[in-house]
């Protein structure tokens, strides 16, 4: 049942906008071309370039970590009253990069948006790996990295629990939900697609490792039915907890008691910032991909433009956000607030904020244009100025507010030491190593999930 | 039905998901009850044809999720409200909207395991083996291939009917499936080998239970010794920082430190520019209600040893000495606070001595108040005229020989209390033979007991300390003239 040759001066997209697979594909091609990649002999030499700079940056990660545990946070540019520094930057960064994924998965599942399928493994790969990232730096910045396990409620011989009425607890709790259940829900929709790679499998090792992890699935259709029952649970408790969770991280900052920070914008501000940031993140992880890997038919033009456009609303977002906080400042008459907020824009990290209006607000309004959103390198280059620019945000919110506190004489200027810099960098190294690992071993592609929304998927019967 | 026990069933292909849903039905119509669809994806629709029961599977992770709900609930009102409460800034220990973000989160963590644990338990899954996956053109069920399997155990399976049967409902192909002739086992001694890992893994679990377990007397092991070993300075400890050595610095010259400025200093220190008030600050207003402040205070910490009158003869003091006498204490009488040395002692340094203590008295400053203890002062004052005796007047004391006003100086400063006349020693030494007598020094220099010697004992006693005595128990008698150290001197001088 392929789709009918097409003159190549006509654009496909243009006469079928509601296809979701590109080019001359059938139920086996779509197999072959998301199997292919992890069973070439050998993956393309970009991947080897990426993955060695990555497995690099990872080696410095560990040796930032090593010397940040063997000598203490001081090694950090955190001081009063800037005690939140960088670490807290980049877990906030993480973990808004990590929002995407699920959102895609469980969010747009449940608005039955079918495009979903070509990049939610994906993106829910890079969302657990993000959440990783994320996870580490708190727990790194506790210092005393052994004693982790206090946050956690387990009973021990001191008697002693966690106080769970701290936004901080809060976000134990938010955080490894959420990471436990988006890891849940990623392999859940990979055990069909490993069958796959299982049931095509030549070597022994293969074999054994894919048949291990594929739980010796048959397609059977009873099956199916509770599979496809528990996925819509799954998405249906994912999608209050992908709220949830940037709502819970905001709280550290809205319910203490710092202009700039007590504000109850807080939450949904920062849950559309997650979803802003993690789009940008697919963006720029699938744009270089599906070239590497020979994916453009499975993640297509259409993919790329709906995520632009998603892009510009939560940017737009952002920017109301950004507003609204001003006005409140001065709607308040707060003298604090206004100060904070002043300060903010115009004190001595004036350049931070606007790096961040400029990425943020300003750059996605190209995506007005259909021809901007068509052009790929511009869309690469946008979406890693929203990368940059939501790394600012978190930046500006966490310092510029802290670092001008009550008292002026404690006011102190944050600079970040060189640990800072190249333990951020190093996460990116443990980001892309566990990335390109999954692109080179496991189906970047929900292979059932595209199957089931091509036109060959659907059942002629009589009575429909 | 067929005799043959390895014998699986029978496996059909179907050209499309359209047939499958077809098929499907038809077998369903039949009446088979142990048979299956396979394909590469869901196919809609397909539910039905099959007549699949809707799965249970959403009540169960209702179920849990409520257990969720109610276990986030109850772990943080035990741990947080009962077991260990916290008091912060006063709140309640129990207040649910703090806690509603840590139960929604455990009630979605519940849901969604029990979602994917539960659902794979009830679809039997993992398995590691399974008849159907040994067909070579099974592969095809997670690719591009749609199946129907029947199992020979089947009450309505026959080989060659239900073949022909599948044939006939738009099978394009028809297999025999068979278990495999040999064990389905796991291969070789992976087995053995999972159960020694999960040994293995348990020992560090073991031996960290073990550590939860037990107590011990060592210091627990630090792999970062920042905790044990700080670079810090100590309070009396030693620096090569500072000339003197010393980590505990004294007051810079001419500051003042937080807490320690006062309008009126004398109010607090009893010393106007070094030298004791001789009345009560300025801001002091002394009435009968400022005196019964006095005697209330008094009454608790002051009488108890000094006696309610202050004539320094308590309850205490009476026990004491009766243990004194039996050798089981050692004692010096409280002082008469209604004795000429006190009448005649400044307020000033009256002030000082409840503030700061003096001997074994300890210091109260921490404990009553600054006007608490002015109001101390007046009410001892009031005792003073009621119980006090003033002695002598001048021109009597002019009348008295030099040995009968030493006697009356003996008496007056309370020397008594730790020096007798008699040869029996208290905690001083005995002044019978005092006088002329050699008296060994802690230095181990030996001096002569004159009147060089009595008085340098009496302005600075902790110049020459007596060998045997406690440095630091003869008090500073600064207030003591020389007239009366010599008056005092004669009359030591007639002990023999």
């Amino acid at each position: 049942m392929a789709s009918t040759a097409i003159p190549a001066s006509i654009d496909h997209e243009d006469l079928f906008p509601a296809s979701l697979v590109q080019g001359e594909n059938d139920l086996h091609s779509v197999t072959e071309t998301v199997c292919g990649v992890l069973e070439a002999s050998k993956p393309p030499k970009s991947w080897y370039l990426i993955f060695t700079v990555a497995v690099g940056l990872l080696g410095v990660l560990g040796a930032m970590i090593v010397y940040l545990v063997m000598t203490g946070v001081g090694v950090w540019g955190n001081n009063q009253p800037v005690a939140w520094g960088w670490p807290i930057v980049n877990f906030v960064f993480w973990v808004g990069i990590g929002h995407a994924g699920t959102l895609i998965s469980a969010v747009l599942f449940l608005f039955r948006q079918d495009w979903r399928t070509g990049i939610n493994r994906f993106s829910e790969a890079m969302t657990i790996f993000a959440v990783v990232c994320a996870g580490m730096f708190p727990a790194i910045h506790v210092g005393r990295i052994w004693v982790i396990w206090w946050v956690f409620p387990v009973p021990n011989q001191m008697d002693m629990w966690p106080n769970f009425r701290s936004p901080l607890l809060w976000d134990v709790f938010a955080v490894s939900t959420y990471f436990s259940v988006s890891l849940l829900f990623w392999y859940m929709g990979l055990v069909p697609d490993l069958a796959t790679v299982r049931d095509r499998a030549k070597t022994k090792v293969r074999k054994f490792w894919y048949g291990l992890f594929a739980l010796g699935w048959t397609g059977s259709n009873r099956h199916w039915h509770r599979y496809e029952r528990a996925y819509l649970i799954l998405a249906a408790l994912a999608t209050p907890l992908v709220l949830s969770v940037h709502s819970v991280v905001s709280f550290d900052f809205a319910t203490s008691q710092l202009p700039g920070w007590h504000t109850t914008i807080l939450p949904p501000y920062f849950v559309a910032g997650a979803i802003f940031s993690g789009f940008a993140m697919v963006l720029t992880l699938s744009i270089p991909a599906r070239k590497m890997f020979g994916l453009e038919d499975l993640i297509t033009l259409r993919h790329i433009d709906n995520m632009c456009k998603v892009i510009m609303a939560t940017g737009m977002m952002v920017g109301y956000a950004y507003s609204m906080e001003f006005f409140m400042a001065w709607y308040s008459g707060n003298s604090y607030e206004g100060f904070a907020f002043v300060n903010r824009a115009f004190g001595p990290y004036w350049w931070g904020y606007w790096i961040m209006v400029s990425c943020n607000v300003l750059s996605p309004q190209i995506f007005w244009f259909k021809k901007a959103r068509k052009n790929l390198i511009l869309v690469f280059i946008i979406s890693l100025f929203v990368n940059l620019g939501m790394w600012f945000e978190r930046f500006v919110i966490v310092v510029t507010s802290l670092n001008r506190d009550f008292l002026p004489s404690s006011w102190h200027y944050f600079s970040p030491t060189w640990v800072d810099v190249l333990t951020l960098l190093g996460s990116f190294g443990l980001f892309f190593t566990l990335f390109m690992l999954f692109c080179r071993y496991l189906p970047q592609v929900a292979i059932s999930e595209v199957k089931n929304v091509m036109p060959q998927a659907h059942p002629h019967l009589d009575d429909h | 039905m067929t005799n043959d026990n390895n014998f699986y069933g029978l496996l059909a292909e179907f050209e499309d998901p359209t047939a499958l849903c077809k098929g499907a039905e038809r077998v369903r119509d039949a009446g088979y009850k142990h048979w299956d669809c396979h394909s590469p994806f869901p196919v809609h629709g397909l539910d039905d044809c099959m007549g699949v029961k809707f799965t249970r599977l959403p009540w169960i992770v209702l179920t849990m999720g409520l257990i969720g709900l109610f276990s986030g609930i109850a772990l943080q009102w035990w741990t947080n409200a009962v077991d260990y409460p916290y008091d912060i800034s006063g709140k309640p220990v129990w207040s649910l909207p703090a806690n509603i973000p840590v139960i929604f989160e455990v009630t979605v963590l519940f849901s969604a395991f029990t979602a994917f644990f539960a659902m794979w338990g009830i679809n039997g899954l993992p398995r590691w083996y399974h008849p159907l996956l040994r067909k070579k053109s099974f592969a095809k069920a997670t690719d591009d291939g749609f199946f129907i399997s029947i199992e020979a155990k089947d009450p309505s399976f026959a080989l060659e009917r239900t073949g022909d049967f599948l044939n006939t409902i738009g099978a394009k192909r028809v297999e025999e499936v068979r278990e495999a002739d040999e064990p389905t086992n796991l291969p070789g001694n992976i087995k053995a080998k999972l159960w020694i890992t999960a040994g293995v893994m348990l020992i560090p679990v073991g031996m960290v239970y073990q550590t939860w377990d037990s107590t011990t007397t060592e210091p627990r092991v630090h792999l970062v010794k920042d905790m044990d070993k700080q670079d810090r300075f100590r309070s009396q400890g030693e620096t090569s920082m500072f000339a003197d050595g010393r980590m505990s610095r004294p007051q810079i010259e001419g500051t003042v430190a937080e807490g320690q400025f006062f309008e009126d200093m004398s109010f607090v220190t009893g010393k106007d520019g070094g030298n004791y008030v001789t009345a009560m600050p300025a801001s002091i207003t002394v009435d009968e209600k400022f005196l019964a402040e006095g005697k209330k205070n008094f009454d608790i910490f002051c009488g108890l040893c000094h006696g309610a009158n202050g004539a320094g003869n308590s309850k205490i003091h009476e026990r004491a000495m009766m243990l004194a006498a039996q050798g089981e204490a050692i004692w010096v009488q409280p002082t008469d606070l209604t004795g000429v040395r006190i009448m005649d002692m400044a307020d000033g340094q009256i002030f000082e001595t409840i503030s700061n203590g003096l001997n074994t008295m300890p210091a109260y400053a921490a404990q009553i108040s600054t006007e608490e203890r002015w109001a101390i002062i007046a009410y001892m004052r009031a005792l003073q005229e009621e119980y006090g005796d003033a002695g002598p007047s001048a021109d009597e004391l002019a009348k008295m020989t030099p040995v009968e006003r030493g006697d009356l100086v003996f008496n007056q400063q309370g020397c008594m209390a730790c020096h007798t006349t008699n040869g029996t020693p208290l905690v001083g030494p005995t002044f019978k033979g005092y006088v002329g007598s050699d008296i060994k020094l802690t230095t181990g220099e030996t001096v002569k007991g004159d009147l060089a010697y009595l008085t340098e004992s009496l302005r600075d006693p902790l110049a020459k300390t007596r060998e045997g005595s406690i440095p630091g128990a003869m008090v500073a008698y600064p207030n003591i003239t020389d007239e009366q150290i010599s008056d005092l001197f004669e009359y030591l001088s007639t002990l023999k």
